[in-house]
């Protein structure tokens, strides 16, 4: 049976080059529209969680979102460091230890090919962290809701993890790609990270590579890890730290003890204790209740801040993400209406030049309606047509965006995959072509029949 | 079973806004398969009393009244969607210059007639009309791949598909030479005459008028002289 949606169709397709235009004004803005809303909605969910599943970060006093964004995202440099007693005194004193589940420290400010290298412990490996649910995640709004995914992501793939106080590594997932590195690999770390990187700055001291973790979809697929100790052990680091301490008067005037590796690859440190300094603390309470205690006291000594990364990122997700959130939004819609008005004039043009035809079906006995469905369903099909047209451009763009991003953050786009946006903006475009349609559909079932036919 | 049109008057402004009579006080009845000729000059109004009993148009004043087969509606007072679903169920119209869909095939352009109504497509009616008149081979062609002939035959098929009581045809000949025009004709009467179908044919040539039956020269019910 022939339908009106089959005659609308039909007149559409007779309509080739009108509606290959319209349909490809459209698909520029759908395609447009797509990616925004990709890049939106991927971009607050990459920043809004982390393979660590940790409650708050201890860093030196200053920006607690510089500290959030440097140790989850490696943002920049490092803000500073804070003495390893800090370290000490949360996994130890009988004061703090009861609140805490788990701390691991991080040092950092190297790094190995463009890959930031993470000085940490074998506890960022542990198996089974929970999601933590940190204070103040309730004040976030759904579209601002900082989610944490559960620490089993870092997992190791191949090899093993590193032996305590050695000079081993594990490689994030993506490194060997990056680096060529790969297990049983050796190399040395250069000194500085992202901007700062000095490549004639080559650290003597060499690593072997012991295992590659699984991808994480973070920053971490590309970072290399090694012990606090081998860390500590390179030249510079263990010099630059006491001379930091000797400027301080918390080191003792005798001279530096070279630090060295015994037959067993681990480390000897000659750097004292007491002189030895960390970048963070990733710190897991044992509640809630635990979190804003340990929040409260660590920020009321002068050696270190406690942040809370949750609301840190829901505050700049808020006050960043939600603004440019806003401006995608109204980008989107400025999109959108510009290539729905481009299918409104196209739709009214046609309906000008095929006022006899529509005169004819008037005088065969179509209602008005008839015909205002007609036009509607012709402006629709185009709307459908050209967003659908633009879905597969805006896949492409994101996986441009995302190669681009890749390298310089870790974050991996998921570009391929099919979205609620590529729906959401679909039916949109559709509808709103087929309201827009029926402007033109009313006026033309009011075409003077006598005066087209006569 | 018939169209009654009484004391039928229509004007048209002209270029300065005032009112032009070109129909007055028109009164004429067509029967049931009755076939009248309205004949007259260029700009006598033939066209325009065509779309009044079409309803596609309002009088000014009188009655166009249709009664056909138990059906009737008034083409002067009844509202347009009821004008518009009589008009598709009822009647069949063959206009100047055919309109048909460039988009459509032959065979679809036939159909339409059913369609806009919502009735039940037919497929098989229509590849009938269309090889009885003559395209049977051509049931898939577009509007721009047949003859202006072929153009008006196919018009006519979906004139016919809906099987009428009343067929009006507007100068059905006038792209036509003599000889296609002839043949068209006669198929158009046959046709009309198996489905026991009124016809109306507007014309100015008094050939047609000749063949197509009672003549009536539309000064003879006309009673203002158009300028």
């Amino acid at each position: 049976m022939l339908k009106i949606i089959a005659v609308a169709w039909r007149r559409v397709r007779y309509r080739r080059m009108a509606t290959g235009l319209t349909a490809a004004s459209m698909a520029v803005g759908a395609a447009l529209a797509i990616s925004l809303l990709l890049v939106r909605n991927q971009g607050g969910a990459l920043l809004g969680h982390h393979p660590y599943g940790f409650d708050l970060i201890i860093g030196p006093k200053g920006s607690g979102t510089d500290l959030t964004l440097n140790t989850l995202y490696h943002f920049e440099s490092s803000t500073g460091t804070i003495p390893w007693g800090v370290y000490t005194q949360l996994s130890a004193n009988p004061e703090w230890h009861p609140l805490v589940a788990d701390a691991v420290p991080l040092a950092v400010g190297d790094s190995v090919a463009g890959c930031d290298l993470i000085a940490t412990t074998s506890a960022l490996f542990s198996a089974h962290r929970l999601p933590s649910l940190a204070p103040g995640v309730e004040e976030a709004s759904p579209q601002t809701r900082v989610t944490w995914d559960v620490g089993e992501s870092l997992q190791v793939g191949r090899g093993r993890v590193f032996r305590p106080g050695t000079i081993e590594a594990l490689v994030g997932a993506d490194v060997p790609r990056l680096t060529g590195l790969e297990l049983g690999s050796r190399f040395r770390p250069t000194h500085g990270t992202g901007s700062t990187i000095n490549p004639l700055e080559v650290h003597q001291r060499t690593f072997t590579v012991v295992g590659v973790l699984q991808p994480s979809g973070s920053v971490l697929d590309r970072s290399v890890f090694v012990t606090l100790e081998g860390f500590w052990s390179i030249d510079e680091h263990e010099q630059g730290l006491h001379a930091q301490a000797l400027l301080g008067d918390q080191a003792a005037p005798d001279a530096l003890q070279p630090s060295s590796v015994d037959a067993h690859g681990v480390v000897v440190l000659g750097l004292p204790e007491a002189e030895r300094r960390i970048s963070a603390i990733l710190l897991r309470s044992r509640s809630s209740f635990a979190a804003q205690l340990l929040l409260y006291r660590l920020n009321l000594g002068d050696q270190a801040m406690a942040v809370n990364p949750t609301v840190v990122l829901a505050r700049l997700l808020r006050t960043v993400l939600s603004p440019a959130t806003r401006l995608a939004g109204a980008l989107i819609a400025l999109l959108l209406g510009s290539a729905t008005l481009s299918i409104l004039i196209s739709s009214y043009q046609s309906v000008q030049a095929q006022a006899h035809e529509l005169a004819a079906l008037r005088a065969l006995g179509a209602s008005r309606s008839w015909i205002l469905r007609l036009v509607c369903s012709e402006a629709a099909m185009c709307g459908l047509l050209g967003s659908m047209l633009g879905v597969v451009p805006a896949h492409l763009l994101l996986a441009v965006l995302g190669a681009w991003i890749d390298p310089r953050t870790g974050w991996t786009l998921s570009w391929w995959q099919p979205s609620s946006a590529d729906l959401v903006v679909v039916l949109g475009a559709t509808a709103a072509a087929g309201l827009v349609g029926m402007i033109p559909g009313y006026l033309a079932g009011r075409i003077p029949v006598v005066e087209q036919l006569c | 079973m018939s169209v009654v049109l009484r004391g039928i008057r229509k004007s048209y402004p002209d270029s300065s806004g005032a009112l032009v009579p070109v129909l007055n006080l028109i009164d004429l009845l067509i029967g049931s398969a009755e076939r009248i000729a309205l004949t007259g000059p260029s700009g006598a109004g033939k066209s325009t009393l065509l779309h009044l009993i079409a309803g596609t148009v309002l009088p000014d004043a009188g009655t166009v009244l249709h009664d056909w087969a138990g059906a009737s509606c008034s083409m002067s007072t009844s509202r347009e969607a009821v004008r518009d679903q009589y008009r598709g169920r009822h009647l069949g119209c063959v206009f100047q210059g055919n309109h048909l869909l460039a988009a459509l095939s032959a065979r679809e352009n036939v159909l339409l007639g059913l369609t806009v109504t919502g009735r039940p497509s037919d497929p098989a009616w229509a590849t009938e009309l269309l090889t009885a008149v003559g395209l049977g081979q051509r049931l898939d062609h577009k509007p721009a791949q047949l003859s202006p002939g072929q153009r008006l035959r196919v018009a006519c098929a979906r004139a016919l598909v809906g099987r009428p009581a009343l067929l009006l045809i507007d100068e059905p000949t006038a792209s036509l030479d003599a000889l296609s025009a002839t043949q068209v004709l006669e198929l158009l009467l046959g046709l009309a005459a198996e489905l026991h179908a009124a016809v109306v044919v507007i014309t100015h040539d008094p050939a047609v008028a000749a063949r197509v039956g009672r003549d009536v020269p539309l000064h003879s019910i006309n009673r203002c002289v158009p300028c």
